[in-house]
C-alpha cells in the first residue's frame, strides 16, 4: 500500500470515529482532525441518574418506568412472596397437611350426615353428629304439639305443657257464656239489658217479693193472683218498702184528683215511689195545698225517687219534697215542662237530678225561688246539674229563673247548651253563680235552635 | 259583705263563667263584681229593704253601699211568686 493510500485510510478512521462521537451525542470541532478527536470525545454525556429500587410483588403486574431526574434503576430488589399476599392464605382455609407460602393448613374435610329427629319436650335438645361423621349438613326437626281446649273461668288459668309434648298446636279456647255465673238470669238483669246474651226482665225495685208479672198492661198481678193497680214489695234489706204506681188514669188534671186518688188508694203507704210510669203530668203531689203531706209524710227512708213517664212536673208550692229528709236522687228524665222552685231547698243528702229532657221553663222561678228560702237546690249537695234541652225559646217572659238555685250550695257546676251564654249570659242570677259559692257555669253542651 | 269576681271567659276552649274564683289557664274576657253576704246572712237593699239573697251583681252603677246584711231567717213554705 502506498502511503497516499494509508493516509487517506486513516482519514477515513478519523471520519468514523467522529460519526461515533457525533452519536454518543459529543460536539464535533470545527475541524475535525486527530489533533482535536480527544476533546470530542470528552464532550460525549457519561452515566445520568441512577437509583436503587425495591419492589414488593403483589397480585397485579407492575411495570416501573424511570422518570423525572431518574434515568435509570440499580440495583433493583424484588422481596420474596409471602403469605401475605392474600389474607385468606391462613391455616383455617389449607387442608391440614398442606403448606402454601408457609402457613400450614389445619382444615379439616367435612364428613356430613343428614339427620331427622322429633321433640317431646319443651326443654332444650342438642345434637351431635353420630361416629365416623364431624358434621350435620341438613336436619329435620318435628315438634310433637297437644291439641289443646280451654274453657274460661272466673279465676286465671296457667296451662303448661305435659310431659311428651314440646308444645301446644290447635289452642280453642270456648266462648264465655252466662253459664259462667249462675247470677247471670232474666230475673237478676234490668228489664231490656242484655248479659252474655241473657236479656234482662228485672224492672227495678227491691226483690223481697215475688211477683208473677209486673207492668201487665194497667194492671199489677201479684204471684197470688191478685189484681191491683199499684204493687209493693221489700228490697233486699227488707227495711224500705217500694211501690211502683202504674195507675189506670193516664193523667191527672188537678192536684186534687191525685189527692183523692191517692187517699183511696193509697192511705196506708208509707215508702218510696220509685216509679210512675204512665201519669203524664204531676201537680202538687207530695203536698196539697194545705201543706200537708200527703204520701210521704215525714219519710226517712226515701231516698230515690223516678218519675220515668212524666213530661211535665210543675210545681206552684215551694219545698214539695221537704219531709223526704234523706232524699238522694230524682229522675225526670222526661219531663220537658218543669217548674220546681224550691223544691229540695234544705235537703242536705241531696246529690243529683235527671232534667235531660227539661226545655220549658216559662214558670216564674222555674228552678228559683226566694231570697229568704232559696232555690230548688238551696242548701243541698248537689255537684252538676246539667241542662242540656233548653233552648233560647225556653224562659218566656221571664228572667228570673234560676234566682237561688244554688243558694248556700258550695262548688256546683251548672251545664247549658253552648248558644245560651248569649241568652242568660247577663242574668244577674247566672253572674253571681246563682246564689251559691264557687260555682261554675259552663256553655258546653251541644247547642240547641 | 265581700267582693269577689265573676270571670267569664273561656277554658280548654269552653266558655264558662267561674264565680268566685279564677282556675289556672282561664282566657278571661271579662270580670264582674260580685257582693256576697256572710254566711248565714243574707243582703238588704237599704233602698226598699227588700232581702236580695247571698249575691248579687253589681253593675249599672250598684255599689256595696247600697246593701246591709241581715241575719238569715228561714221562712215558713210560701207560695212562689210570679214575679
Amino acid at each position: 500500500m502506498s502511503i497516499a493510500t494509508a493516509i487517506a485510510s486513516a482519514q477515513g478512521k478519523v471520519a468514523d470515529c467522529y460519526t461515533a462521537i457525533s452519536n454518543k451525542g459529543g460536539t464535533l470541532p470545527a475541524t475535525q482532525n486527530l489533533a482535536n478527536m480527544p476533546t470530542a470525545i470528552g464532550s460525549i454525556q457519561t452515566g445520568g441518574t441512577i437509583n436503587s429500587l425495591t419492589i414488593t410483588p403483589t397480585t397485579s403486574q407492575q411495570i416501573i418506568t424511570a422518570s423525572g431526574s431518574v434515568d435509570g434503576y440499580s440495583p433493583i430488589t424484588v422481596n420474596a412472596v409471602t403469605s401475605s399476599i392474600d389474607a385468606n392464605i391462613t391455616p383455617s382455609h389449607i387442608k391440614s397437611g398442606v403448606s402454601i407460602l408457609g402457613v400450614n393448613g389445619v382444615l379439616t374435610p367435612l364428613i356430613g350426615e343428614t339427620r331427622s329427629v322429633s321433640i317431646t319436650s319443651t326443654a332444650g335438645n342438642t345434637f351431635t353428629p353420630t361416629s365416623g361423621n364431624n358434621g350435620i349438613t341438613s336436619i329435620t326437626v318435628t315438634p310433637t304439639n297437644q291439641a289443646k281446649t280451654i274453657t274460661p273461668t272466673t279465676s286465671s288459668q296457667s296451662i303448661s305443657v305435659p310431659s311428651g309434648y314440646s308444645g301446644f298446636g290447635t289452642l280453642t279456647v270456648n266462648a264465655v257464656t252466662s253459664s259462667i255465673d249462675a247470677n247471670i238470669t232474666a230475673g237478676n238483669i234490668k228489664d231490656g239489658v242484655s248479659i252474655l246474651g241473657v236479656t234482662g226482665t228485672y224492672s227495678g225495685g227491691g226483690g223481697g217479693s215475688s211477683v208473677s208479672s209486673i207492668f201487665d198492661s194497667n194492671y199489677f198481678v201479684s204471684s197470688n193472683g191478685t189484681i191491683t193497680n199499684y204493687i209493693s214489695f221489700s228490697d233486699q234489706s227488707s227495711v224500705i218498702h217500694h211501690y211502683i204506681l202504674k195507675p189506670f188514669a193516664t193523667s191527672f188534671a188537678n192536684s186534687s184528683t191525685i189527692h183523692n186518688w191517692l187517699d183511696e188508694t193509697l192511705s196506708e203507704v208509707n215508702g218510696s215511689i220509685i216509679g210512675i210510669k204512665s201519669i203524664t203530668k204531676i201537680g202538687n203531689l207530695i203536698k196539697n195545698p194545705n201543706s200537708t203531706s200527703l204520701l210521704l209524710n215525714e219519710d226517712t227512708s226515701t231516698e230515690y225517687i223516678s218519675f220515668r213517664a212524666l213530661k211535665e212536673a210543675v210545681f206552684t208550692t215551694t219545698k214539695q219534697f221537704q219531709y223526704l229528709t234523706v232524699l238522694k236522687k230524682v229522675d225526670l228524665h222526661n219531663a220537658e215542662k218543669i217548674a220546681l222552685p224550691a223544691s229540695f231547698a234544705g235537703l242536705s243528702s241531696f246529690e243529683a237530678i235527671d232534667l235531660s229532657s227539661a226545655e220549658d221553663l216559662t214558670t216564674a222561678r222555674a228552678l228559683g225561688g226566694t231570697a229568704s228560702i232559696g232555690g230548688a237546690f238551696a242548701g243541698t249537695s248537689i255537684t252538676t246539674v246539667s241542662l242540656p234541652a233548653l233552648k233560647s225559646t225556653s224562659f218566656g217572659s221571664y228572667t228570673n229563673q234560676f234566682d237561688y238555685m244554688l243558694k248556700n250550695v258550695t262548688g256546683c257546676t251548672v251545664h247549658f247548651p253552648s248558644n245560651l251564654q248569649s241568652v242568660i249570659g247577663s242574668w244577674t242570677s247566672v253572674t253571681s253563680g246563682f246564689g251559691g259559692t264557687n260555682t261554675t257555669v259552663l256553655f258546653d253542651l251541644p247547642a240547641t235552635s | 259583705m265581700k267582693i269577689k269576681t265573676t270571670y267569664v271567659g273561656t277554658l280548654n276552649g269552653i266558655n264558662g263563667m267561674w264565680c268566685g274564683f279564677k282556675p289556672d289557664g282561664v282566657i278571661i274576657t271579662e270580670e264582674r263584681p260580685v257582693l256576697y253576704a256572710e254566711e248565714n246572712m243574707d243582703l238588704i237593699r237599704i233602698a226598699d229593704e227588700e232581702n236580695m239573697g247571698s249575691s248579687l251583681w253589681l253593675h249599672n252603677g250598684d255599689v256595696q253601699e247600697n246593701y246591709r246584711e241581715e241575719e238569715h231567717e228561714e221562712p215558713e213554705e210560701e207560695d212562689v211568686p210570679e214575679v
